[in-house]
């Protein structure tokens, strides 16, 4: 019959689709293993890079990363809820500046990332005198998770029954105070997904970094110095050392390794918001 | 209204106002720096010169267009039908443990930096091409890296899209005694085409905007290539590579190209705005 | 002035007194040139089919129609002296003096005690024994303090929906408030939760002037001292009668009424 063999044919199609993918992400998660495990020790977290990377660890890259992300989420998390709350709290579906905003919005997440390093280089560089630094590359990157913070925001207000917003509206609750009480906690959730994606994007982000936050690897003593983040140290160590191929296997295995971290603390987090709301 | 809430409002609406900001605080440092060098040798020179080389004032930048096209498009081309390969998978033939498990790894392989994909191409992909057809550091690396990138993203949402299609048209199908494929041609595939069309422009526009990967394993040599294995340079590239040196003219050259990337990428997300609204809501 | 039940109510001297209201959304009118007393510490039920208003007359009285975009309210509502549609009237204050209930529970996704003592802070009131007894009063007044007196700090999502209710009459009762709205309270209730919540709502009219949103004509008829019908006509929703439940019911003097009476039976 020809619908069977047209299934069969489908069925081969997407085995083998979905086969070929497990087998690639095994092939990286192995190759990453093979080569990176062995140099994977405290030392090597811990220690400054010796000859250009090809020895010694990446202690000064990872608290660098640590201090753009730092900045980043200082800026970009407290804005984003507020944007948020504003898109839909204070603005009616539809309405013109709502619209403006959201649209915006959506153009922002498209902006490719090396077009932010050209921006972060040209406007907190150079117009703002920040030169390269920590600082710089926290905004630039702030500019660029944004969006995500507040889609992710926004999805989790909307889920707020509108129930709640005008009891609390007729028990005379202030503005304030129903944000603060019900509607943020309830959204809690939903902001920790989206400081997850944020930060899954800006610590995996490269190039809007190379020319704002820099290249230097060595330990920074305040956020106007500029510093060297993993990615930009894995790049480094691929592209131009020499016999800096293990320490670069070792470092993409950090980086996925923290990211992983990051992805399932805020899971047991979100999980432990929703029980304590549902047992309290 | 107390005053407490009158203050939260303008800062809400202050906030509000900061983020929307930002694309056109973007759009105009672009701007400022690019358009000088537009108006004092116009649009046309970048199409026309004979080549690239901003030290003597050629600034031909169309063989890094067609570099950064054909990885884009070459890339979407094979991950899009694999991606909707994958959703296929997990929704008509995976038990569903094996779904949830191939889901799980979807996910992780769409949150591995670029940077690593890069590195991973650099260190086995470019050698095992190179072991075919030297240099290996070449168009077909690109496009591989970047397939490989965008397909996750691109199974998740083609997943997610064959998520809504309503069970009842499922069902339906079913009841008509459609096999699998004609269940997927006649009921899933039309009524997810919306998502799955927007999906595929918005990976264009992240294939298109991709800088770190495909600097690791295009080779970076500005040319036409005449076939997958010459090496190419893209517009991303060569807004990283050369931005480390790059002073007056050929900084704003730089930020022509970031401009041109720039108005290509929001023209893409206007697009995959017009497809998920020409679809009436369900 | 009439006696009824040893509970007095004074039909002549209004206290909330409607006149002239009109209430259109993204200018369709829904409510035209409706005038309506109602006497201190008595219940008024309004009935009527669906869409003919009823809700959006009670939103006015405590001006929950100011959150609707789009709405333009018309007329004057007197509360006591309180002119409640003038714009420079403190709609917080007005909202402690008027508390409503919905139809739908709608607890707050925190414990028990913090629905209430949440409530009360919002209004300055956050001395501990205070706020404690306050508490307990208002939960002992709608029958839900010993059912719930040993787990004031579980979540009050874990309450079956008549105890929510139930919850929300006392977070709104615990305000002391003048006037309270109750916008079809039973109506997402099963029939035993909703005897016990009407029950409770008949004691209110000691304390409280209460008026009542409900679709249910036999509970109107059980509950209420005087009664008015809410009709559409042209698209509007108009008063058509109204005046004692007993009067109201028994004789109607509308023929809208009598219809609309006679159409529980069929």
């Amino acid at each position: 019959m020809r619908s069977r063999r047209a299934d069969a044919v489908l069925a081969a199609f997407a085995w083998a689709a979905a086969l070929g993918v497990t087998v690639v992400l095994a092939l990286i998660v192995f190759e990453l293993l093979r080569h990176g495990a062995g140099r994977l020790d405290w030392a090597f977290l811990t220690t400054a890079p010796r000859n250009a990377g090809r020895e010694g660890g990446i202690g000064p890259i990872l608290a660098s990363t640590g201090l753009i992300l730092a900045v980043t989420m200082a800026v970009a998390l407290p804005l984003g809820l507020a944007t948020a709350v504003f898109l839909t709290e204070l603005t009616r579906r539809g309405g013109v500046f709502g619209r403006l905003v959201q649209l915006s919005l959506d153009g922002l997440a498209a902006v490719p990332s090396i077009v932010f390093g050209l921006f972060g280089n040209a406007f907190f560089c150079k117009t703002l005198g920040l030169g390269f630094s920590i600082l710089s590359g926290g905004l630039t990157l702030a500019c660029m998770v944004l969006p995500i913070l507040i889609r992710t925001t926004e999805e989790g207000l909307r889920a707020v029954p509108p129930e709640t917003r005008n009891a609390a509206s007729a028990l005379a609750y202030s503005r304030s105070a129903t944000l603060w009480h019900l509607l943020l906690p309830a959204a809690a959730p939903a902001v920790i997904v989206g400081l997850v994606l944020g930060l899954g994007r800006a610590i995996a982000e490269t190039a809007a970094l190379v020319y704002t936050s820099g290249y230097v690897d060595r330990m920074p003593e305040s956020l106007m110095d500029s510093g060297r983040s993993l990615s930009i140290h894995i790049f480094d160590l691929s592209m131009n050392v020499a016999g800096g191929d293990a320490t670069a296997y070792a470092t993409s295995l950090t980086l996925i390794l923290v990211l992983l971290t990051i992805n399932a603390l805020a899971s047991v987090t979100a999980r432990r918001v929703l029980e304590r709301r549902l047992s309290v | 209204m107390p005053r407490r809430d009158r203050i939260l409002t303008w800062a809400l609406r202050a906030a509000a106002c900061t983020a929307a900001a930002t694309l056109a605080l973007i759009v105009c440092f672009l701007a400022t720096e690019a358009l000088p060098l537009v108006a004092k040798i116009g649009p046309l020179r970048f199409l026309r010169d004979a080549l690239w080389s901003p030290s003597s004032g050629l600034y031909q930048m169309t063989p890094m267009l067609a570099g950064s096209l054909l990885v884009t498009l070459g890339a979407v081309g094979i991950a899009a039908p694999l991606g909707v390969l994958c959703a296929v998978f997990t929704h008509f033939f995976a038990p569903r443990g094996v779904a949830t498990l191939f889901r799980r790894a979807l996910e992780l392989l769409a949150g591995i930096p670029s940077v690593v994909y890069g590195f991973w191409g650099l260190v086995v992909l470019v050698p095992k091409i190179n072991a075919v057809h030297p240099p290996g550091a070449s168009l077909l690396a690109g496009i591989a890296i970047l397939a490989l990138m965008v397909l996750p993203t691109v199974a998740l949402a083609a997943d997610a899209s064959f998520a809504a299609v309503p069970r009842e048209l499922v069902a339906n199908a079913r009841a008509l005694g459609l096999g699998k494929w004609g269940t997927l041609r006649l009921a899933v595939l039309p009524s997810a085409r919306s998502g799955l069309c927007t999906a595929c422009i918005l990976q264009t526009g992240r294939a298109l905007g991709e800088t770190m990967a495909v600097l690791m394993v295009c080779g970076n040599i500005v040319q036409f290539p005449q076939s997958l294995f010459d090496p190419v340079r893209t517009l991303t590239a060569n807004i990283a590579l050369e931005m480390a040196y790059a002073t007056g003219d050929h900084r704003a050259a730089l930020f022509v190209s970031g401009l041109l990337l720039m108005i290509v990428v929001l023209l893409l997300l206007l697009a995959a705005e017009g497809v998920s609204r020409a679809q009436p809501a369900r | 002035m009439k006696c009824d039940g040893g509970v007095c109510i004074v039909f002549d001297v209004p206290f909330i007194c409607v006149e002239n209201l009109s209430v259109s959304y993204a200018s369709r009118p829904a409510l035209e040139a409706l005038s309506l007393n109602v006497p201190s510490c008595s219940i008024t039920a309004i009935i009527g089919p669906s869409g003919c208003g009823k809700s959006s007359l009670l939103a006015c009285l405590n001006r929950l129609t100011d959150d609707v975009p789009g709405s333009r309210v018309g007329g004057r509502i007197r509360i006591g002296e309180l002119e409640v549609l003038d714009p420079k009237t403190d709609v917080l204050a007005l909202r402690r003096r008027v508390g409503m209930v919905f139809q739908k529970p709608t607890p707050f996704p925190l414990s028990i005690w913090k629905n209430m003592a949440l409530t009360l802070a919002q209004h300055g009131i956050k001395d501990r024994a205070l706020v404690a007894e306050t508490i307990e009063g208002a939960l002992r007044d709608v029958g839900l303090w010993h059912e719930v007196k040993d787990r004031l700090g579980t979540s009050a999502l874990a309450l079956s929906g008549g105890q929510q209710q139930r919850l929300c009459i006392a977070r709104a009762i615990a305000l002391k408030p003048d006037v309270i709205l109750l916008d079809e309270p039973c109506s997402a209730l099963d029939p035993i939760a909703s005897g016990v919540v009407e029950a409770h709502i008949k004691e209110l009219r000691r304390r409280f002037t209460v008026v009542i949103v409900t679709h249910n004509l036999a509970q109107a008829r059980r509950v209420s001292d005087l009664t008015a019908l809410l009709w559409t006509t042209d698209g509007v929703g108009r008063l058509v009668e109204h005046g004692p439940t007993a009067q109201l019911f028994s004789g109607p003097r509308h023929p809208i009424t009598s219809a609309y009476l006679e159409g529980r039976h069929g």
